[in-house]
């Protein structure tokens, strides 16, 4: 069809923009997916686009990391279920390796051909491959090619930018995940620390204390000495115990009785004793006094360490006279300084290995401490930084500052930086500055604030940031520079963003845009339908398209194609919407205007009252109008092409198709008579089917334009007209017998009336008194005059009708009869004349003149007619009759009329005879004439009822004799 | 006899007609005028002084009819015996209607003319 055409090409071009379109825009999908996201939404697209049978994908987003595999078939092909049967058979024929694969290739895997188009991901396929494969020979088409190849390229961007991101942001995370365990693990070590500390300072308090208690104790009474919490005893000078406190007693369980002399031994742990005992005889020995500690069981068999110390007393010649002793529970203490012990291992292991520098510094702002990192981070040795300023880590600039932000802490505790992670800038050894992120605690020893420095070296993560925000940058750059307005919104459907472009051309702030808001900025007549529409979307999840008109700044709306695309996370939700509005405005108006002019056009042919067609330059037809179709029963499809020939009559085909050839080789207009065939009556009727061609400026045909008119009627019209023009001259002839009967009726009536008249006067004067015989030879002279006169005229009349007149040809009387009956049958009709017919079916061809014959029968019906005139009582009926005995035809004309006296039946048919009031007796005198000229014979009988018959017969073979006759 | 002053006019354009009436008129006692066309008898000055007029129905010129039409309207009230070779008896019946004394058929024969003559002159 002439507009299908261009509507489809229209289409497909639609098609292929808005698959690029998609496919350009992928890349603000994908910003910051991971990289199974992207490859998935790629292969949604291609899916979509490239309609393949299936997808196979395989990327490596880390160098050594495992690859990233998916293969993508489409539902209900043939094809897809082999697909993985053929990626099977690509990765053992071309290897592992898919950069080695071939660029195209057509293999047979399976038992059908498959069409494969590889397409390398990064300029060496490092990135991977994407192959497409379709069991469609023609796949893929010069378009799905390019677009594969301008997918392949996005998607290679993206995730080469996912690959680049993914590097960044592990080592970003690395380091951040192994600050945060750092720093938690020193700040609890330094919390336990605190604690440990000081338990042991309450401890030590209280041994202190009891160390006081016990010097003074020496001259105090028993109960002072039970009173003390500490446990307290007194030796005999060679070692046997002498006393135990009350406390001891309480402690032990042990009664006075059981740990005199050295039953107090079974307090004491097995393992102590020996060390216990060594040492007691090593004080008794050297009468010092001393201290141990031991593990004391308590009386419900629990054993604690306890400090003993023991002192001798003397007497004032310096001899021991007793030994003294306390027993201080030092469990608590002992357990607080293991795990001191182990705690501060646990913190130098932290801080030797840590990769983070640790710095400790004094109130005057000397390094006290500094792991093994800063060597790796400052450049300093450990040791060598030991009791030189903090300042020579930092820049000169940043050193007045820190004085004087420090010496202002340590005076008024205010503090200048936040503690927890702040970002300064610090100098290695060989003077390269850094940036590094600083964390300090404080701590007081000895009324000396400590404080203690995490240094991280910042730099890598720097720049990781740096590079995120470049990308961001460029990726809002594109987002912004985009020849479409974007745009994403959340996953209720809340517009979140819109691009630059979006917002340039609407002329509204995101504010007035986001949320809903944005709707208003759609044509009125649309609002509702878009709104709709989004809401429908959104409620299904599934992405959409549809067209819609968008204001522009200067209030200008052009039509835009609108496209949304949910964002999935893996276990199938909406993340976010994002879309795309291309403007469409000079598209949508040039389709509005062809359609328009279809429509036009279309509505002309197909309300036009006239059959029209038209043809492509190479003769196929392609459009048949409604009327058409209609006329030849058939439907569009099969109307097209050569369909058309069927309708022709079969004689017609071959004429018609050279003539319809020739003119479409040489571009002369077509112009055919043709039978064609008419549905409605199935009949085949003349049309007249004519086409021009349509040329273009170079005088090229670009389409036939025809019109088909059915000229049937008009051709049988003008048929029926020429025979009834050739029907009328004859019957003219016909009727010009009886008016010339008339005419000669008239012309025998004058002479006539001469010789009536004359006669009588010449009688009358014969008959006078005296007789006038002059005027009676004078008028009887007229009276032969005027006689001889008539006698002229009946020959005159007598030579039209004589054989010389004859025109012979072969007749059929039954046909001769009824054009005579038709002729009449106005006049029959008018006098109420009912007319019957018994034609003989198997007459012969009789060889006569047809118009004088007819004459005969004319005259016969004109008879019987007159012979019914005063018929009132029985029906006027008029029989006419055709018959033949094989050698001759008869015509009878039989009435119901009052018929002839019997004596006159031989008088009939001579001239002047007639029993008619008007009649002139010539009608059958001529009509005897014309029948004897055809060797016929001329009757009349009486009917067995009413009326007669008049009839003539003539023989088969006339032509012949009359002939002879000549 | 007829009145010697009646005259009767024939108007006709077959001569054998012209010829032989005004013979037999005179048989009759009549006196006559013949005129071959309508417009003739017409011009003619005999008009007044016509009693009777014999008249054929088709003529070339004009007709029979018309000139019966012609002197009703000139009110000149001639008794008309119309002669004609046409068997019509339409046409018969309304020329008597239009006021004709008879109309006869040729040929006629004497005595019809005769009785149409009578009838169209009273005896006075």
């Amino acid at each position: 069809m002439a507009f299908g055409d261009s509507a489809g090409e229209l289409k497909y071009l639609q098609r292929c923009m808005s698959d690029l379109v998609s496919v350009l825009a992928l890349p603000a999908v994908w910003s910051g997916q991971d990289p199974r996201t992207i490859v998935t939404t790629f292969l949604d697209a291609l899916m979509a686009t490239l309609n393949p049978d299936f997808l196979y994908t395989r990327v490596r987003i880390e160098a050594n990391g495992e690859p990233i595999e998916v293969l993508r078939t489409a539902p209900h092909s043939t094809t897809a279920r082999n697909a993985d049967k053929i990626r099977q058979t690509l990765n053992e024929r071309f290897g592992d390796n898919p950069s080695k694969w071939p660029a195209a290739m057509r293999t047979r895997p399976g038992a059908r051909e498959t069409s494969l188009s590889p397409m390398r991901l990064g300029l060496e396929g490092e990135i991977g491959i994407v192959v497409a494969g379709s069991g469609r020979a023609d796949f893929p088409t010069q378009s799905g090619r390019l677009l594969l190849g301008v997918a392949a390229n996005q998607v290679t961007v993206a995730l080469q930018q996912a690959r680049l991101l993914s590097g960044q942001k592990r080592i970003a995370d690395e380091l951040e995940r192994r600050v945060a365990e750092r720093t938690a693990t020193l700040s609890a070590a330094n919390e336990e620390l605190k604690k440990e500390i000081a338990e042991r300072k309450i401890v030590e308090g209280h041994l202190l204390e009891s160390e006081n208690l016990l010097k003074t104790s020496e001259t105090r009474s028993r109960q002072v000495i039970d009173a003390i919490p500490s446990l307290s005893w007194c030796n005999l000078p060679e070692g046997p115990n002498e006393f135990l406190s009350k406390g001891w007693h309480d402690y032990t369980g042990l009664s006075p009785e059981e740990a005199h002399g050295w039953g107090w031994q079974a307090s004491f742990h097995r393992d102590d004793l020996p060390a216990l005992l060594k040492k007691w005889q090593e004080l008794l020995i050297s009468g010092e006094p001393g201290e141990i500690e031991s593990r004391l069981r308590r009386h419900d068999g629990v054993y604690r360490w306890f400090l003993i110390r023991v002192a001798p007393l003397r007497d004032e010649t310096g001899k021991i006279v007793r030994w003294y002793g306390t027993s201080t529970d030092i469990d608590d203490r002992k357990r607080a300084e293991d795990e001191l012990k182990r705690s501060e291992a646990r913190y130098r292991v932290v801080v030797e290995t840590a990769s983070d520098a640790v710095v400790s510094i004094d109130e005057s702002g000397a390094i006290i401490l500094a792991n093994p990192a800063t060597r790796r981070i400052f450049g300093y040795d450990p040791d060598e930084l030991i009791g030189k300023p903090l300042t020579v880590l930092m820049p000169d600039r940043m050193q007045k500052l820190h004085h004087a932000g420090y010496r202002r802490y340590l005076e008024t505790g205010v503090r200048q930086l936040n503690w927890q992670g702040t970002e300064v800038t610090a100098r290695r050894a060989n003077g390269e500055e850094f940036p590094a992120e600083v964390s300090f605690g404080e701590m007081i020893a000895d009324r000396q604030k400590i404080f203690t420095g995490l240094i991280r070296d910042i730099s890598e993560k720097k720049r990781a940031e740096l590079a995120i925000r470049a990308s961001e940058r460029s990726l809002n750059l594109i987002i912004n520079t985009m020849p479409v307005l974007a745009w994403s919104a959340l996953p209720d459907g809340a517009a979140e963003f819109f691009n630059r472009r979006w917002l340039d051309y609407t002329g509204l702030s995101p504010g007035q845009a986001l949320g809903w808001k944005w709707t208003d900025a759609f044509h009125p007549d649309d609002f509702g339908r878009i709104s709709e529409y989004w809401r429908s979307i959104v409620a299904s999840g599934v992405s959409g398209e549809i067209e819609a008109r968008l204001r522009r700044f200067d209030g200008d709306y052009r039509w835009f194609l609108l496209r949304a695309e949910p964002m999935r996370d893996e276990s199938g939700g909406i993340l976010r919407w994002y879309g795309t509005n291309t403007d469409i405005d000079d598209r949508k108006r040039a389709e509005e205007a062809l359609r328009m002019r279809e429509l036009n056009l279309l509505q002309i042919t197909e309300t036009i009252p006239e059959m029209l067609w038209s043809a492509s330059p190479d003769g196929a037809i392609d459009y048949c109008n409604g009327r058409l179709l209609e006329y030849a029963g058939m439907s569009r499809g099969q109307a097209m092409g050569e369909g058309w020939m069927k309708l022709l009559h079969p004689d017609d085909v071959e004429p018609t198709a050279e003539l319809w050839n020739s003119c479409v080789q040489s571009g002369a207009p077509y112009r055919v008579e043709v039978r064609t065939f008419r549905a409605a009556d199935r009949a085949y009727r003349w049309c007249m089917a004519s086409a021009l061609p349509l040329l273009d400026r170079e005088g090229r045909i670009i389409r036939w334009h025809g019109t088909v008119v059915d000229m049937h009627d008009w051709k049988q019209a003008q048929e029926e007209l020429r025979n009834t023009q050739a029907e009328l001259a004859r019957m003219t002839r016909v009727m010009t017998i009886g008016q010339l009967t008339a005419s000669i009726a008239h012309e025998v009536n004058q002479p006539l009336s001469g010789i009536v008249t004359n006669a009588s006067t010449c009688l009358r004067m014969l008959g006078s008194d005296p007789p006038n015989i002059d005027g009676a030879r004078e008028t009887a002279r007229r009276t032969i005059r005027d006689g001889n006169r008539a006698s002229e005229v009946m020959a005159r009349l007598r030579a039209l009708f004589s054989k010389k007149q004859i025109d012979v040809e072969p007749l059929d009387l039954n046909e001769a009869a009824r054009e005579v009956i038709t002729l009449l049958s106005g006049e029959l009709q008018r006098n109420n004349v009912i007319v019957k017919r018994e034609f003989s079916d198997h007459l012969p061809t009789v060889h006569g003149d047809r118009v004088q014959l007819q004459q005969v029968i004319v005259n016969f019906i004109h008879n019987g007619a007159d012979a019914m005139d005063k018929v009132d009582d029985r029906p006027r009926q008029l029989l006419i009759r055709t018959e033949t005995d094989g050698n001759h035809v008869t015509v009878s004309v039989r009435d119901s009329g009052v018929g002839f006296a019997p004596d006159i039946g031989e008088r009939l048919f001579e001239p002047f005879f007639t029993t008619k009031e008007e009649g002139m007796g010539i009608g059958l005198s001529v009509s005897r004439s014309i029948v004897e000229a055809h060797h016929g014979r001329l009757w009349a009988v009486r009917n067995d009822g009413p009326g007669s018959t008049f009839a003539f017969s003539i023989p088969r073979e006339s032509s012949q004799s009359i002939a002879e006759g000549q | 006899m007829m009145n010697p002053h009646s005259l009767v006019a024939i108007v006709d354009d077959d001569e054998s007609i012209r010829e032989s009436l005004p013979d037999l008129l005179r048989e009759f006692g009549f006196a006559s005028l013949t005129f071959a066309s309508a417009e003739e008898f017409l011009a003619s000055d005999g008009i007044s002084r016509t009693s009777c007029l014999i008249l054929d129905v088709v003529m070339p010129g004009m007709h029979g009819p018309e000139l019966q039409q012609e002197l009703k309207r000139r009110k000149l009230e001639i008794p008309i015996v119309f002669i004609t070779a046409r068997r019509d008896a339409t046409i018969q019946s309304r020329l008597i209607e239009q006021g004709a004394v008879a109309c006869l058929t040729k040929p006629f024969s004497d005595t019809a003319l005769l009785e149409a003559l009578n009838s169209a002159l009273p005896e006075q």
